[in-house]
């Protein structure tokens, strides 16, 4: 008889940071060398450092990453829901965004830094763009697979436009724009960091490779990675959290009886 | 008999409510799904539209509806013609065209916001008739959260909550067992008894067609209406018992009618 093995998810949790850390420990041992200090260096480091200066500069990040958020949701929503009411549109935009789509939008960071300028236009402006097409993509689909039963039902009852777009297309998309957000976190935060890096004097990715790097100031450095880690996790952490909110309707409970 | 002298109209105790007159309707590049079909609907009544799959009998509903128009002919609710879905026309579909994203309570309320009704006004009327539905304990639960039968309710309250004078449902009942179809079967014929609801209802089941209504409209299965049999039900409003001699002798003559 076999029984299924079962841990404490808090257990696990504990028990990926001990050998996490203790990797860490392990490789600065056998490595030994400047440019890899050891946890408990950085620890003292990053606490140290939260007062003079870094939460500073991971707050700025994080609002520029909501800012973008914010931004690319607001143009890529309206845009998607009418490129799938409206066929000629969907026509027109839909080359566009397949071509530009899997195309990298870092790329354009100096074409970016020489039309909105440096430091905070280019930044926001090249996280919004990524933003904008994952968001842009995952509402046209959600918004498209709206079974035409749903669309009659509220038809019915006498709903415009805009009561389609209140009842139907929004409760919608949320989920689909949460899950669409967690997805794009990642890019997010990894496009931060290099159009933080230059032309700009604030924000976790100018604090590790301008102030702490270009310095050799390893041990500050690895409390920056620690910081845009940390951000990053909060970030996906509150993203899918709200994602679960937003979806409790499909709820895998099943009936009640 | 065709679908040009109504019998069954002709006890009117109430006057018509809705007609088709004429009615042309055919999607996009394919054959019409009603051709110069003719109905009048008393008020007051149960009607219910009875044949196989695919004979259009959902377009029907659609166009009563005001969901679709027709390409000629006319179609008259209360001596006006219908352009436009109206809160007068409840329609209720076959999948119960609940929102799944909102609770019971809230698709209620949706409802009636959509029609215009103010906050108080809609959280009574919500409240009474989930209760009358004996929903209450099941308010904020999401439709998938729900039952058939359970989904089936919310759906009934929220076209009652509504008040329609005309009540169209499509295949209403086709996705619950069969304990909970004759429980719904008895609760909609009660609730369109007392509120004077007059209703029309797709289905392919015979018995439930012959149980609910006062007059059958049978749909031949070539795809295309233009003419249909229609027959009044002989058990005059009140709800057949099934086992009964007379229920099941009516059921067969429609049954061989069909050609089934």
């Amino acid at each position: 008889m076999s029984r299924r093995f079962r841990i404490d998810p808090r257990l696990a949790l504990v028990i990926d940071l001990v050998v996490l850390v203790g990797a860490w420990q392990l490789a600065v041992v056998v490595i030994d060398r400047p440019f890899l200090p050891g946890p408990l260096t950085v620890a003292r480091t990053f606490v140290a450092e939260l007062g003079s200066g870094l939460l500073h500069h991971a707050w700025i990040s994080a609002q520029r990453v909501l800012l973008s958020v914010l931004i690319g949701t607001a143009i890529a929503a309206p845009l998607a829901i009418l490129a799938a009411e409206n066929r000629v549109l969907d026509n027109f935009l839909s080359p566009l965004i397949y071509f530009l789509y899997p195309t990298p939008k870092v790329v354009f960071l100096p074409i970016i830094v020489v039309l909105v300028g440096l430091g905070n236009p280019s930044i926001i402006f090249l996280i919004t763009l990524i933003v904008f097409f994952q968001i842009f993509v995952i509402i046209r689909d959600a918004v498209g697979r709206v079974p035409q039963a749903t669309l009659d039902s509220v038809a019915s009852l006498g709903a415009g436009r805009l009561e389609r777009l209140r009842y139907v297309y929004l409760p919608l998309s949320l989920g689909a724009v949460m899950t669409a957000i967690k997805v794009s976190i990642g890019t997010a935060i990894a496009v931060l960091f290099i159009a933080e890096s230059i032309g700009n004097n604030v924000g976790l990715g100018y604090y590790i490779v301008v102030e702490q790097w270009n310095r050799f100031a390893y041990a500050r450095m690895y409390a920056g990675i620690l910081a845009i880690a940390l951000l990053g996790s909060l970030m996906f952490a509150l993203v899918s959290w709200g994602e679960r909110v937003a979806n409790r309707w499909r709820a895998e409970t099943g009936p009640d009886r | 008999m065709t679908a040009g002298s109504y019998p069954a109209t002709e006890d009117a105790a109430g006057g018509e409510l809705l007609a088709f007159r004429d009615v042309t309707f055919g999607y996009a590049r394919s054959a019409p799904v009603l051709n110069g079909f003719s109905w009048s609907v008393r008020r007051g009544g149960f009607h219910a539209v009875l044949g196989p799959s695919g004979s259009g009998k959902t377009t029907l509903l659609h166009l009563a509806a005001g969901l679709r128009r027709p390409d000629s002919g006319s179609i008259v609710l209360d001596g006006r013609p219908v352009s436009a879905p109206s809160p007068r026309v409840g329609l209720m579909l076959q999948d119960y065209g609940l929102l799944p994203w909102f609770t019971a309570r809230r698709n209620l309320e949706v409802g009636l916001a959509i029609a215009g009704y103010g906050r108080d006004a809609r959280r009574q009327r919500v409240g009474d008739w989930l209760q009358r539905l004996g929903l209450s304990a099941h308010a904020d639960r999401y439709p998938a959260q729900l039952s058939g039968g359970q989904r089936q309710r919310v759906a009934l309250a929220r076209q009652f909550a509504l008040s329609p004078e005309l009540l169209l449902l499509d295949e209403p009942l086709s996705a619950v067992d069969e304990l909970t179809r004759e429980r719904l079967q008895r609760q909609l014929h009660g609730l369109t008894r007392e509120l004077g609801t007059t209703a029309v209802i797709v289905t392919h089941n015979i018995e439930e067609a012959v149980l609910l209504a006062d007059t059958i409209l049978l749909v031949t299965g070539d795809g295309c209406i233009s003419t249909a049999t229609e027959l009044a039900t002989p058990f005059g409003g009140e709800l057949p018992r099934r086992a009964d001699a007379g229920f099941q002798e009516f059921c067969g003559q429609i049954r061989e009618r069909l050609g089934a």
